[in-house]
């Protein structure tokens, strides 16, 4: 009676209509929820600095080192329309340079299924803190805290601000020796 | 069936029902292309999905993945977030994160951007001597993620011979039937 | 909208059309076009355009709107082209909405208006179909409006499409002129009645 093309076509529209519904279902059914949670941070060791920066301007600019510890249970956050969290660790602060500096030092991908507590401990940072300047040798408040993107299997991307952050000094002198 | 039997119904109209049958036509395109202009007025982007193409944001995201971009003015680029951006000199945007960010007091900001799956930041894929983005090289900030429905846009521009048949045949096929 | 000519298609109507007799929408246009040559040609009345053309107008409006935000697009880049966007792109979807209520509760399925040209009166004859997806079954319904008396009456007949067209998909055209005169002269019977 109908024509193979017209019954093709019927049973794909059917089933990507489905699918549409289904996946607007796992949308709706997480965009609710609450995905902070509390982090704890603190810095072991830190020191600055004063090296030219050969990837960028070539000029003498502060360069801050530090390892932290860091504690956090995030297992909870995954549900089923988590698929994965990026965390990163960011450093904040301002010199008179820029009202604002923004530096990510650390980051870490969890897929679902993965172990999601964390339990660092004198961690080195995986990117260079380099200012853009010199304002980082005696800055006294620089604040760490950790984020996470959560990556959906569909649905919004939103970047979470974990609850607790740490601040701390930099020394008021420049460290010369190679460490 | 016959070719020549599919223009019968071509045939058989009169002047009114052919003009409305190419209205009709242009109607679906217009459609497509006004929700498309309304998106861009709505997020504020130049181009309000886009799709991956690239493995360099792997595991978040594949090729053939949809991202929903915005680009509101007063919404400020912090560190962790997904951007979109042109490079002089590349047609395709590229799809990030921002790893590390300065604002001045006045408001510019310089951010530099890494993709999640490579082990170097994006110094290397700027155009030559660009150490930093601005915000006007920003198409977009990635809001909201749809798996694999781009694919059908990466198969197009794969094999453009498939493209133009699919659109010739969808033409023909509402220029030649009444509804 | 230029004035057409309605006579263009004599020749072509006066053969007749093989159709496909699954495809609901191709019965369902080749009826409707076969009641209206019987208007047309066997009761010599005059079809007019008006209802059609006004849908055409609100359709040329809204494809217009998309060409101009188009090529206003091209010309001034996204940030600059935004005022006009919004203003197309609000224009374009009042005018679907327009469309679909005009379509709705205008057209109402009505595929042509005749009009009967007596010396005493005007009247308009409405001939509207309805052939639900999946169904045999063609409602047509006839509507004769006096304009000076304002009297309105209508009659519809349902009945399968098998009635008027034969096995090998052709319209038989006599079959759908005596279905017609049926609904045309009870119509008539009507009015003198009252």
């Amino acid at each position: 009676m109908h024509s193979i093309l017209q019954r093709g076509n019927a049973l794909l529209a059917y089933v990507l209509s489905v699918l549409a519904c289904l996946t607007f279902a796992c949308f709706i059914s997480t965009v609710f929820l609450n995905y902070r949670t509390e982090v704890d941070i603190s810095t072991v060791k830190i020191l600055v600095k004063n090296v030219p920066d050969y990837s960028a301007s070539r000029e003498k600019n502060d360069l801050g080192f530090l390892t932290f510890d860091l504690q956090t249970d995030l297992t909870h956050l995954f549900n089923w329309n988590v698929k994965q969290l990026f965390l990163y660790l960011t450093a904040e602060y301002e010199t008179a340079n820029n009202k604002l500096n923004q530096v990510i030092l650390w980051d870490k991908i969890i897929l679902r299924e993965e172990n999601a507590k964390l339990n660092l401990k004198n961690m080195n940072a995986k990117y260079y803190f380099w200012d853009d300047g010199n304002g980082l040798r005696g800055h006294k408040n620089i604040t760490l805290y950790l984020s996470w993107n959560i990556i959906p299997n569909a649905g919004f991307l939103p970047n979470i601000l974990g609850q607790g952050s740490h601040a701390f000094k930099f020394p008021v002198e420049y460290t010369t020796s190679r460490i | 069936m016959e070719v020549s039997s599919l223009f019968d119904d071509v045939k058989r109209m009169n002047m009114r029902q052919f003009y409305y049958q190419v209205l009709s036509f242009g109607m679906i395109v217009s459609s497509a292309l006004m929700i498309w202009k309304g998106l861009m007025v709505v997020t504020g982007s130049e181009s309000p999905i886009v799709v991956v193409l690239s493995g360099s944001m792997e595991p978040a995201f594949h090729r053939g993945d949809l991202l929903f971009l915005t680009n509101y003015p007063e919404e400020p680029v912090r560190v962790g977030e997904i951007v979109v951006f042109k490079v002089l000199g590349r047609d395709i945007p590229i799809v990030h994160r921002v790893l590390k960010l300065h604002e001045k007091s006045n408001g510019t900001i310089k951010f530099l951007t890494k993709g999640d799956n490579n082990s170097v930041d994006d110094r290397g894929l700027y155009a030559p001597g660009q150490l930093w983005l601005t915000k006007s090289d920003v198409v977009g900030r990635a809001r909201g993620f749809l798996p694999y429905v781009g694919m059908v846009t990466i198969m197009m521009n794969e094999y453009p011979n498939f493209k133009i048949a699919v659109l010739v045949c969808l033409a023909c096929y509402v220029l030649v039937h009444r509804e | 909208m230029a004035p057409l000519d309605s006579k263009e298609k004599t020749d072509a109507s006066s053969k007749p059309t093989k159709i496909n007799k699954w495809d609901g929408s191709a019965v369902k246009n080749s009826l409707d076009d076969a009641v209206k040559e019987v208007l047309t040609k066997k009761f010599n009345y005059t079809e007019n355009f008006k209802l059609m053309d006004i849908k055409l107008l609100i359709c040329s409006i809204a494809v217009g709107v998309a060409m101009f935000a188009l090529v206003w697009d091209y010309l001034y880049p996204f940030p600059l082209s935004k005022p006009i966007l919004i203003f197309s792109v609000t224009t374009y979807f009042i005018m679907m909405g327009v469309l679909s209520w005009y379509t709705a509760y205008i057209e109402k399925g009505i595929f042509t208006v005749c009009i009967q040209k007596d010396s005493k009166r005007d009247v308009v004859w409405e001939a509207s179909s309805l052939l639900k997806k999946y169904d045999d079954i063609y409602t047509l319904t006839l509507a004769c409006k006096n304009k000076k008396t304002g009297n309105f009456t209508k009659i519809s007949s349902e009945k399968s499409v098998a009635n008027f067209i034969n096995e090998d998909g052709y319209v038989v055209s006599e079959l759908v002129y005596a279905e017609v005169s049926k609904l045309h002269n009870s119509l008539l019977q009507e009015r003198k009645d009252k």
